[in-house]
Protein backbone atom coordinates (compact mmCIF):
# COMPACT_ATOMS: atom_id res chain seq x y z
CA UNK A 1 0.00 0.00 0.00
CA UNK A 2 3.14 2.49 0.05
CA UNK A 3 2.08 5.48 -1.87
CA UNK A 4 -1.36 4.78 -2.56
CA UNK A 5 -3.21 8.11 -1.95
CA UNK A 6 -6.02 6.54 0.85
CA UNK A 7 -8.39 9.68 0.57
CA UNK A 8 -9.25 8.44 -3.47
CA UNK A 9 -8.40 4.66 -2.81
CA UNK A 10 -10.84 4.77 0.19
CA UNK A 11 -12.03 0.94 0.86
CA UNK A 12 -12.54 -1.75 3.28
CA UNK A 13 -9.24 -2.73 4.11
CA UNK A 14 -9.51 -6.15 5.32
CA UNK A 15 -10.43 -7.62 2.05
CA UNK A 16 -8.88 -10.39 -0.60
CA UNK A 17 -9.37 -8.20 -3.21
CA UNK A 18 -10.99 -4.91 -4.15
CA UNK A 19 -11.58 -3.18 -7.59
CA UNK A 20 -12.01 0.45 -8.97
CA UNK A 21 -13.01 1.87 -11.83
CA UNK A 22 -12.14 5.31 -12.62
CA UNK A 23 -11.37 7.85 -15.13
CA UNK A 24 -7.84 8.64 -15.81
CA UNK A 25 -8.58 12.00 -14.00
CA UNK A 26 -9.06 10.13 -10.76
CA UNK A 27 -13.04 10.67 -11.00
CA UNK A 28 -14.35 7.70 -9.44
CA UNK A 29 -17.29 5.49 -11.11
CA UNK A 30 -17.41 2.68 -8.93
CA UNK A 31 -16.37 -0.31 -7.09
CA UNK A 32 -16.19 -3.51 -6.63
CA UNK A 33 -15.46 -6.43 -4.40
CA UNK A 34 -16.71 -7.46 -0.60
CA UNK A 35 -17.01 -10.22 1.45
CA UNK A 36 -18.16 -11.62 5.00
CA UNK A 37 -17.60 -14.12 7.45
CA UNK A 38 -18.58 -17.17 5.62
CA UNK A 39 -15.75 -16.84 2.37
CA UNK A 40 -13.46 -14.47 1.11
CA UNK A 41 -15.15 -14.45 -2.35
CA UNK A 42 -18.31 -15.58 -1.94
CA UNK A 43 -19.75 -12.12 -2.39
CA UNK A 44 -18.13 -11.81 -5.73
CA UNK A 45 -18.81 -13.03 -9.11
CA UNK A 46 -17.51 -12.50 -12.70
CA UNK A 47 -21.10 -11.57 -13.61
CA UNK A 48 -21.11 -8.90 -11.17
CA UNK A 49 -17.94 -7.63 -12.21
CA UNK A 50 -19.36 -7.42 -15.66
CA UNK A 51 -22.17 -5.63 -14.44
CA UNK A 52 -20.35 -3.17 -12.05
CA UNK A 53 -18.10 -2.61 -15.55
CA UNK A 54 -21.06 -2.01 -17.54
CA UNK A 55 -22.26 0.63 -15.47
CA UNK A 56 -18.74 2.09 -15.12
CA UNK A 57 -18.35 2.51 -18.44
CA UNK A 58 -21.69 4.32 -18.74
CA UNK A 59 -20.92 6.48 -16.41
CA UNK A 60 -17.77 7.19 -18.58
CA UNK A 61 -18.96 7.91 -21.39
CA UNK A 62 -21.62 10.12 -20.01
CA UNK A 63 -18.94 11.97 -18.17
CA UNK A 64 -16.47 12.65 -20.54
CA UNK A 65 -19.30 14.14 -22.98
CA UNK A 66 -19.57 16.84 -19.94
CA UNK A 67 -16.36 18.41 -18.79
CA UNK A 68 -13.30 17.70 -16.77
CA UNK A 69 -13.56 15.33 -13.36
CA UNK A 70 -13.56 17.26 -10.19
CA UNK A 71 -11.08 18.88 -8.59
CA UNK A 72 -7.95 16.15 -7.17
CA UNK A 73 -8.39 14.47 -4.03
CA UNK A 74 -5.55 15.64 -1.23
CA UNK A 75 -3.33 12.85 -0.74
CA UNK A 76 -3.24 11.15 2.18
CA UNK A 77 -0.48 7.68 2.51
CA UNK A 78 0.03 4.78 4.95
CA UNK A 79 3.67 6.11 5.19
CA UNK A 80 2.22 9.15 6.85
CA UNK A 81 1.41 6.60 10.21
CA UNK A 82 3.64 6.47 12.87
CA UNK A 83 3.33 2.60 12.73
CA UNK A 84 4.44 3.08 9.16
CA UNK A 85 7.10 5.44 9.39
CA UNK A 86 8.81 2.53 12.14
CA UNK A 87 9.00 0.03 9.43
CA UNK A 88 12.05 -1.22 7.54
CA UNK A 89 12.26 1.02 4.68
CA UNK A 90 11.95 -2.01 2.26
CA UNK A 91 9.00 -3.89 4.27
CA UNK A 92 5.61 -4.68 2.79
CA UNK A 93 2.63 -2.77 3.91
CA UNK A 94 -0.44 -4.98 3.55
CA UNK A 95 -3.74 -3.48 3.26
CA UNK A 96 -5.10 -4.46 6.68
CA UNK A 97 -1.91 -2.39 8.08
CA UNK A 98 -3.86 0.96 7.18
CA UNK A 99 -6.37 -0.31 9.76
CA UNK A 100 -3.46 -1.56 12.33
CA UNK A 101 -1.56 1.53 11.91
CA UNK A 102 -4.96 4.02 11.96
CA UNK A 103 -5.90 2.66 14.89
CA UNK A 104 -2.69 2.94 16.55
CA UNK A 105 -2.73 6.88 15.47
CA UNK A 106 -6.09 7.01 17.47
CA UNK A 107 -5.13 5.60 20.65
CA UNK A 108 -1.91 7.22 20.81
CA UNK A 109 -3.75 10.19 20.53
CA UNK A 110 -7.07 8.80 22.87
CA UNK A 111 -9.30 8.82 20.04
CA UNK A 112 -10.48 5.39 19.56
CA UNK A 113 -13.15 3.59 20.28
CA UNK A 114 -14.47 0.56 20.05
CA UNK A 115 -17.49 1.38 17.56
CA UNK A 116 -14.65 2.09 15.21
CA UNK A 117 -14.49 -1.61 14.40
CA UNK A 118 -17.52 -1.56 12.47
CA UNK A 119 -16.58 -0.84 9.11
CA UNK A 120 -18.44 -1.05 5.99
CA UNK A 121 -21.66 -2.52 7.00
CA UNK A 122 -23.53 -5.02 5.21
CA UNK A 123 -26.34 -4.24 3.36
CA UNK A 124 -28.22 -7.08 5.37
CA UNK A 125 -27.41 -4.64 8.66
CA UNK A 126 -30.49 -2.54 7.12
CA UNK A 127 -32.37 -5.99 5.62
CA UNK A 128 -31.30 -5.69 2.23
CA UNK A 129 -29.68 -8.86 0.65
CA UNK A 130 -28.34 -8.19 -3.32
CA UNK A 131 -27.80 -10.65 -6.05
CA UNK A 132 -24.25 -11.58 -6.53
CA UNK A 133 -24.36 -11.30 -10.12
CA UNK A 134 -26.29 -8.00 -10.05
CA UNK A 135 -24.99 -6.32 -7.23
CA UNK A 136 -27.40 -3.67 -7.31
CA UNK A 137 -30.42 -5.82 -7.66
CA UNK A 138 -32.71 -6.15 -4.30
CA UNK A 139 -32.80 -10.58 -3.99
CA UNK A 140 -34.63 -9.77 -0.40
CA UNK A 141 -35.99 -7.65 2.38
CA UNK A 142 -35.68 -8.84 5.54
CA UNK A 143 -39.31 -8.31 7.99
CA UNK A 144 -39.48 -5.25 9.99
CA UNK A 145 -36.21 -4.09 8.71
CA UNK A 146 -35.29 -0.52 7.73
CA UNK A 147 -34.93 -0.98 4.39
CA UNK A 148 -39.12 -3.04 4.61
CA UNK A 149 -39.87 0.15 6.72
CA UNK A 150 -38.69 2.40 3.86
CA UNK A 151 -40.76 0.50 1.03
CA UNK A 152 -37.79 -1.24 -0.72
CA UNK A 153 -38.93 -4.32 -1.95
CA UNK A 154 -36.91 -7.82 -3.97
CA UNK A 155 -36.47 -7.36 -7.76
CA UNK A 156 -36.17 -3.35 -6.91
CA UNK A 157 -32.45 -1.63 -8.56
CA UNK A 158 -30.47 0.43 -6.33
CA UNK A 159 -30.00 3.68 -7.67
CA UNK A 160 -27.91 5.37 -4.69
CA UNK A 161 -26.99 4.75 -1.05
CA UNK A 162 -26.45 7.87 0.95
CA UNK A 163 -25.91 9.87 -1.89
CA UNK A 164 -23.49 7.30 -3.43
CA UNK A 165 -24.23 6.21 -7.36
CA UNK A 166 -24.81 2.13 -6.49
CA UNK A 167 -23.98 -0.86 -9.04
CA UNK A 168 -22.56 -3.48 -6.86
CA UNK A 169 -22.35 -4.47 -3.05
CA UNK A 170 -19.18 -3.04 -2.73
CA UNK A 171 -21.18 0.35 -3.87
CA UNK A 172 -23.25 0.10 -1.61
CA UNK A 173 -21.34 -0.97 1.34
CA UNK A 174 -19.37 2.07 0.74
CA UNK A 175 -22.07 4.26 1.00
CA UNK A 176 -23.42 2.58 4.02
CA UNK A 177 -20.08 3.41 5.53
CA UNK A 178 -19.85 6.65 5.09
CA UNK A 179 -24.13 6.79 7.11
CA UNK A 180 -24.45 8.12 10.51
CA UNK A 181 -24.02 5.79 13.54
CA UNK A 182 -27.89 6.32 14.09
CA UNK A 183 -30.52 8.11 12.18
CA UNK A 184 -31.22 8.31 8.47
CA UNK A 185 -30.16 7.22 5.37
CA UNK A 186 -31.51 8.17 2.36
CA UNK A 187 -31.74 5.47 -0.35
CA UNK A 188 -33.46 5.66 -3.74
CA UNK A 189 -34.05 2.87 -5.77
CA UNK A 190 -35.90 1.67 -9.38
CA UNK A 191 -38.85 -0.11 -9.72
CA UNK A 192 -41.00 -0.75 -13.05
CA UNK A 193 -39.19 2.05 -14.53
CA UNK A 194 -40.21 4.48 -12.08
CA UNK A 195 -37.63 6.29 -9.67
CA UNK A 196 -38.30 6.15 -6.35
CA UNK A 197 -36.80 7.26 -2.43
CA UNK A 198 -37.03 6.80 0.92
CA UNK A 199 -35.29 6.82 4.24
CA UNK A 200 -33.43 4.02 5.55
CA UNK A 201 -34.27 4.79 9.45
CA UNK A 202 -31.11 2.66 11.59
CA UNK A 203 -31.14 2.33 15.42
CA UNK A 204 -28.49 2.55 17.12
CA UNK A 205 -25.54 -0.58 16.69
CA UNK A 206 -26.94 -1.23 12.79
CA UNK A 207 -23.25 -1.36 11.92
CA UNK A 208 -22.61 -4.12 14.41
CA UNK A 209 -22.01 -7.76 12.39
CA UNK A 210 -19.28 -10.92 13.01
CA UNK A 211 -16.06 -9.12 12.09
CA UNK A 212 -14.10 -11.92 13.16
CA UNK A 213 -12.76 -12.41 9.59
CA UNK A 214 -10.94 -9.33 9.76
CA UNK A 215 -7.29 -9.98 10.20
CA UNK A 216 -6.91 -6.43 11.22
CA UNK A 217 -8.60 -7.81 14.17
CA UNK A 218 -5.80 -9.74 15.26
CA UNK A 219 -3.64 -6.67 16.38
CA UNK A 220 -6.23 -5.38 18.60
CA UNK A 221 -6.09 -6.54 22.34
CA UNK A 222 -6.43 -8.24 24.45
CA UNK A 223 -5.87 -11.72 23.24
CA UNK A 224 -7.70 -14.75 24.60
CA UNK A 225 -4.08 -16.28 24.50
CA UNK A 226 -5.94 -19.66 23.81
CA UNK A 227 -6.21 -20.95 20.29
CA UNK A 228 -7.27 -23.74 18.34
CA UNK A 229 -9.53 -25.61 15.53
CA UNK A 230 -12.96 -26.47 16.35
CA UNK A 231 -13.97 -29.64 17.33
CA UNK A 232 -16.25 -31.59 14.80
CA UNK A 233 -20.03 -32.00 14.80
CA UNK A 234 -19.30 -35.53 15.70
CA UNK A 235 -16.70 -34.81 18.53
CA UNK A 236 -19.21 -32.52 20.12
CA UNK A 237 -21.89 -34.76 19.94
CA UNK A 238 -19.48 -37.47 21.76
CA UNK A 239 -18.82 -34.71 24.47
CA UNK A 240 -22.64 -34.40 24.65
CA UNK A 241 -22.43 -30.58 23.60
CA UNK A 242 -24.57 -28.65 21.38
CA UNK A 243 -23.98 -28.32 17.70
CA UNK A 244 -23.14 -24.53 17.77
CA UNK A 245 -21.58 -24.24 21.20
CA UNK A 246 -18.28 -23.41 21.78
CA UNK A 247 -15.75 -26.00 21.87
CA UNK A 248 -12.36 -25.82 20.35
CA UNK A 249 -8.57 -27.60 20.81
CA UNK A 250 -6.08 -25.69 22.76
CA UNK A 251 -3.90 -26.34 19.60
CA UNK A 252 -0.36 -27.29 19.66
CA UNK A 253 1.20 -23.58 20.26
CA UNK A 254 0.51 -23.36 23.75
CA UNK A 255 0.77 -19.42 24.46
CA UNK A 256 3.13 -18.56 27.69
CA UNK A 257 0.16 -16.84 29.65
CA UNK A 258 -2.15 -20.06 29.03
CA UNK A 259 0.47 -22.82 30.27
CA UNK A 260 1.37 -20.40 33.36
CA UNK A 261 -2.20 -20.67 34.07
CA UNK A 262 -2.62 -24.29 33.99
CA UNK A 263 -3.78 -24.85 30.23
CA UNK A 264 -2.61 -27.83 28.05
CA UNK A 265 -2.64 -28.99 24.64
CA UNK A 266 -5.73 -30.54 23.66
CA UNK A 267 -7.63 -28.74 26.67
CA UNK A 268 -11.27 -27.81 25.02
CA UNK A 269 -12.22 -24.58 25.37
CA UNK A 270 -15.96 -24.59 25.77
CA UNK A 271 -16.97 -21.65 27.74
CA UNK A 272 -15.64 -18.32 29.33
CA UNK A 273 -16.78 -17.19 33.06
CA UNK A 274 -19.45 -19.46 33.03
CA UNK A 275 -21.16 -18.66 29.87
CA UNK A 276 -22.32 -21.06 27.41
CA UNK A 277 -21.50 -19.90 23.78
CA UNK A 278 -22.87 -20.26 20.52
CA UNK A 279 -19.99 -19.42 18.16
CA UNK A 280 -16.74 -20.63 16.68
CA UNK A 281 -13.38 -20.97 17.84
CA UNK A 282 -12.49 -17.40 15.40
CA UNK A 283 -15.68 -16.01 17.01
CA UNK A 284 -14.49 -16.51 20.19
CA UNK A 285 -10.76 -14.78 19.38
CA UNK A 286 -13.62 -11.36 18.28
CA UNK A 287 -15.58 -12.03 21.03
CA UNK A 288 -12.87 -11.76 23.94
CA UNK A 289 -11.34 -8.50 21.96
CA UNK A 290 -15.03 -6.80 21.88
CA UNK A 291 -15.88 -7.95 25.45
CA UNK A 292 -12.50 -7.73 27.89
CA UNK A 293 -10.11 -5.09 28.54
CA UNK A 294 -6.56 -5.62 29.10
CA UNK A 295 -5.58 -6.55 32.71
CA UNK A 296 -8.94 -8.58 32.98
CA UNK A 297 -8.95 -11.63 34.98
CA UNK A 298 -10.91 -14.62 33.08
CA UNK A 299 -11.93 -17.63 33.82
CA UNK A 300 -11.84 -20.54 31.19
CA UNK A 301 -14.27 -23.70 31.30
CA UNK A 302 -12.83 -26.90 29.38
CA UNK A 303 -12.85 -30.16 29.53
CA UNK A 304 -9.46 -31.77 30.13
CA UNK A 305 -10.32 -36.23 29.58
CA UNK A 306 -13.85 -35.54 29.65
CA UNK A 307 -13.78 -33.87 33.40
CA UNK A 308 -14.71 -30.06 33.67
CA UNK A 309 -12.31 -27.56 34.77
CA UNK A 310 -12.37 -24.08 35.34
CA UNK A 311 -9.13 -22.18 34.67
CA UNK A 312 -8.21 -18.58 35.65
CA UNK A 313 -6.28 -16.49 33.73
CA UNK A 314 -5.41 -12.64 32.86
CA UNK A 315 -5.26 -11.35 29.87
CA UNK A 316 -2.37 -9.65 30.21
CA UNK A 317 -0.46 -7.29 26.66
CA UNK A 318 1.41 -8.40 24.14
CA UNK A 319 5.44 -8.01 24.76
CA UNK A 320 6.02 -4.86 22.81
CA UNK B 1 -16.93 -18.36 -9.42
CA UNK B 2 -13.67 -17.68 -7.58
CA UNK B 3 -11.98 -14.38 -7.20
CA UNK B 4 -8.71 -15.71 -8.98
CA UNK B 5 -10.95 -16.30 -12.38
CA UNK B 6 -11.16 -12.31 -11.71
CA UNK B 7 -7.66 -11.88 -12.12
CA UNK B 8 -5.51 -12.57 -15.05
CA UNK B 9 -1.95 -11.58 -15.29
CA UNK B 10 -2.05 -11.16 -11.44
CA UNK B 11 1.48 -10.11 -10.09
CA UNK B 12 2.35 -10.01 -6.38
CA UNK B 13 2.35 -6.02 -6.37
CA UNK B 14 -0.70 -5.35 -4.10
CA UNK B 15 -2.21 -2.26 -6.51
CA UNK B 16 -3.09 -4.01 -10.01
CA UNK B 17 -3.60 -1.80 -12.91
CA UNK B 18 -5.68 -2.69 -15.79
CA UNK B 19 -5.54 0.65 -18.18
CA UNK B 20 -7.68 0.94 -21.23
CA UNK B 21 -9.06 -2.79 -21.39
CA UNK B 22 -12.15 -2.24 -19.12
CA UNK B 23 -14.17 -2.90 -22.27
CA UNK B 24 -12.71 -6.46 -22.90
CA UNK B 25 -15.12 -8.76 -23.51
CA UNK B 26 -13.24 -11.84 -21.82
CA UNK B 27 -10.97 -10.93 -19.85
CA UNK B 28 -7.99 -14.04 -19.71
CA UNK B 29 -9.45 -15.55 -22.79
CA UNK B 30 -7.16 -16.27 -25.59
CA UNK B 31 -6.58 -13.50 -27.62
CA UNK B 32 -8.46 -11.06 -25.20
CA UNK B 33 -5.75 -11.49 -22.39
CA UNK B 34 -5.62 -8.59 -20.23
CA UNK B 35 -2.60 -7.06 -19.89
CA UNK B 36 -2.25 -5.05 -16.39
CA UNK B 37 0.08 -2.64 -15.60
CA UNK B 38 1.20 -2.10 -12.10
CA UNK B 39 2.53 1.54 -12.40
CA UNK B 40 0.11 3.89 -11.52
CA UNK B 41 1.18 7.04 -13.57
CA UNK B 42 1.74 4.67 -16.83
CA UNK B 43 -2.05 3.57 -16.69
CA UNK B 44 -3.37 6.68 -16.13
CA UNK B 45 -1.19 8.31 -19.09
CA UNK B 46 -2.39 5.60 -21.32
CA UNK B 47 -5.81 6.09 -20.11
CA UNK B 48 -5.77 9.41 -20.48
CA UNK B 49 -4.54 8.85 -24.56
CA UNK B 50 -6.63 6.42 -24.98
CA UNK B 51 -10.15 7.86 -23.56
CA UNK B 52 -10.37 4.65 -21.80
CA UNK B 53 -11.20 4.07 -18.27
CA UNK B 54 -9.15 2.48 -15.52
CA UNK B 55 -9.53 -0.52 -13.75
CA UNK B 56 -8.02 -0.84 -10.27
CA UNK B 57 -7.32 -3.91 -8.18
CA UNK B 58 -5.87 -4.64 -5.03
CA UNK B 59 -5.03 -7.60 -3.59
CA UNK B 60 -3.95 -8.76 -0.27
CA UNK B 61 -2.49 -12.65 0.52
CA UNK B 62 -5.21 -12.27 3.45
Amino acid sequence: MRGVNLNLFDFDYDLTWAGFFLSANEQMYGRYGGRDASSADGQMSLAGLRHAMAAALATHRRISNIGPASPPTAVQTVEQYPAAQRRQADACIHCHHVYDFRREALQTAAKWRLDELWVYPFPENVGLTLDVDEGDRVKSVADNSPAAAAGLRAGDCLQAVNGVPTASLADVQYGLQRSPAQGIIPITWMRAGKMLASNLDVPSGWRKTDISWRWSLRGLEPSSWVHGDDLTSEEKKKLGLGERQLAFFQGNFLSIPARQAGIRQNDVIIGLDGKKLEMTAQQFQAFVKLNYKLGDHVTYNLLRAGMRLDVSLTLIGRPP
Amino acid sequence: MKARHLQPGIASSIALILAGAIATPALGAGQNQAHWLTDYDQARKIARATGKPLFIVFRCQH
